[in-house]
Order: structure tokens, then sequence, then C-alpha cells
């Protein structure tokens, strides 16, 4: 039978988080109330908390969204050209006689195929 | 000379200014390079991203940190990198013990050699981009002496000290209990 394994939770006791100690140096007195009577903030910490959230916000939706490095690809760009070609060439291409092979395709397998 | 001359010469003059265009990335993006960054940090490898370190400080209290950004310099000393968002563009103390106790915790867990400079890389009203700081951190007994302080105020063994700014007093919503307050 095998020793049951000491529990690291238990064996390790409490753990200090490192926000916490510089949270601890900013002002001790503070800190120990915020322990024991509950986390408190004024109507101003709790606004500058907000716009911090709203810039960190603002900081991703620019990453995520302008995706400079993607927008300036050569991809991109071969992509955009592609794209604004598209009224001119779908028209050309759905007249061609490649496209008409493939769009009468039924019409062509019932009439078992072309001549 | 003939026509046909001057419109060869012509397309490869475009051809060889489309090529130096090109190269020179001016139709690319602009891209900034490494002169804004510190130079302990060009050249240098991001090894950890928001990553959790845990480690063991004495028989009955743990350690986390968790780093930011912790690059690898050429000389394979890692750099941490404390990112905040504030309106001044200044470092405070906090960030000097925070990146001390993520340094503890990297060279206790992992045992990689941490850089006793690291930087903090502020966003703030001024510098919208963000501007780094240097900032020299504490040694292995300090962060321990702050863990050890730490558990003598929750055991109420010692007495708290006060912030030396009145500015934090004023602002701080424990004003009105606080025995001590600047006032």
């Amino acid at each position: 039978m095998t020793a049951p394994k000491e529990s690291v939770a238990g064996r390790r006791g409490r753990v200090v988080r490192a926000s916490d100690l510089a949270q601890m140096v900013v002002c001790e007195q503070a800190w120990l109330f915020g322990k024991t009577l509950g986390e408190r903030r004024t109507e101003k910490q709790q606004m500058a908390i907000r716009r911090g959230q709203e810039l960190h916000q603002d900081y991703f939706h620019e990453g995520l969204m302008l995706m400079a490095e993607f927008r300036s690809s050569w991809l991109l760009r071969l992509l955009r050209v592609l794209l604004s070609w598209l009224p001119l060439a779908w028209p050309a291409w759905r007249r061609s006689d490649s496209a008409l092979r493939m769009f009468d395709r039924p019409d062509r397998e019932r009439r078992g195929g072309y001549e | 000379m003939n026509d046909w001359l001057i419109h060869w010469v012509a397309a490869v003059a475009m051809v060889l200014a489309g090529l130096a265009i090109f190269r020179k990335g001016l139709v690319g993006s602009w891209r900034p390079g490494t002169a804004w960054l510190p130079p302990e940090l060009v050249g240098a490898r991001l090894l950890y991203v928001e990553h959790l370190f845990r480690s063991v400080v004495s028989e009955s209290w743990e350690l986390s940190a968790r780093v930011d950004r912790a690059y690898q310099s050429i000389s394979g000393q890692l750099i941490l990198i404390e990112l905040k968002t504030r309106s001044l563009d200044q470092t405070f103390l906090s960030d000097v013990v925070e990146l001390s106790a993520q340094r503890y915790a990297i060279e206790t867990s992992v045992g990689e050699r941490v850089s006793e400079r690291a930087f903090v890389l502020v966003k703030s009203n001024r510098y919208p981009d963000g501007r780094f700081h240097k900032v020299s951190l504490m040694s292995h007994a300090s962060v321990k002496a702050l863990v050890s302080r730490r558990d003598h105020l929750l055991a109420e063994v010692a007495d708290p000290a006060l912030s030396r700014k009145p500015g934090m007093c004023r602002r701080c919503s424990f004003r009105h209990i606080c025995p001590n307050a600047h006032r």
C-alpha cells in the first residue's frame, strides 16, 4: 500500500500574490483595512478603474480589429485587387464557354453531354 | 533614337524604380524598427507572456506572480517587463515590488537567471503608445522580508505604517475610519 500523497496546498499553506505585496507597500494601513473589512473604493477610484478597463478594451480593439500587419500584407492587397475586378470579371466569366459548361451541367447531363 | 528604344528604356527604368521602391519598403506598411526599444531589449526573444509562476518562500507561504512579459536577452538573462496603464508617466515603488516578486518567483521555481534591471512600460495620457522606464529590482532577502512583514501585519504583531504621501490619504476610502490619516 502506498503512502497517501501529501497535499500541496496543505504543505505549502497560503499563497501570497505579488500584486498583494505591491498594494501593501503603498499604504500598509489601508491594505490592512482592506484585508479585515473588505476592499472599498471611492467613487473616483471606481471611475479610474473603469477608465483603465476602457483603455485596455481600446488597446485590444486596435490590435485585433485594425490588424496593421494583415492590412498591409501583399495577400490582402491581391485580394483587394481581385475583388475590384470582380464586377467586370464575374459577368465576363459567366458569359465564357467554361462558365457555360459549368452552369448548364444539369442540362448537359440530361441531354447526354455535348455533341 | 528609335521610338522602340525609348519605350524599352522607359520600361526598364520603371521596373528598376519599382524594384527600388519595393526594397525600400515605401509601398509596404511603415514599420518602426527597434529604435524605440531600450538597448537591453534589442535582439531579445519573447519567452513568457502572462505566465504564472509559483515558488515556496517559507514553510507556510507560497509566492505567486504573474509575469506580463519576460524577454530573454542575447546574454541569456531574462528581462522582465510590467505593463501599466495610468494617467501619469511615472513608476512607483509598488511596480518595483511587483517586479521583484516576479523575479524571485522565476528564479526559485524555474531556475532561470533574471536581470536585476527591469522595465515598466507605462501607457499614459502623454505617451499613449507607452514609454519604457528602467527600474532596479530588490534582492531576494528584501522580498522575503516583505512576505514576513505581511505575515506580522495580518497577525497584528506589527503596527501598520501609513503612506508617505498625504495625497494618498485624501483619496483613500478608509480615511474616515483611519486613526492616523493625514489631516
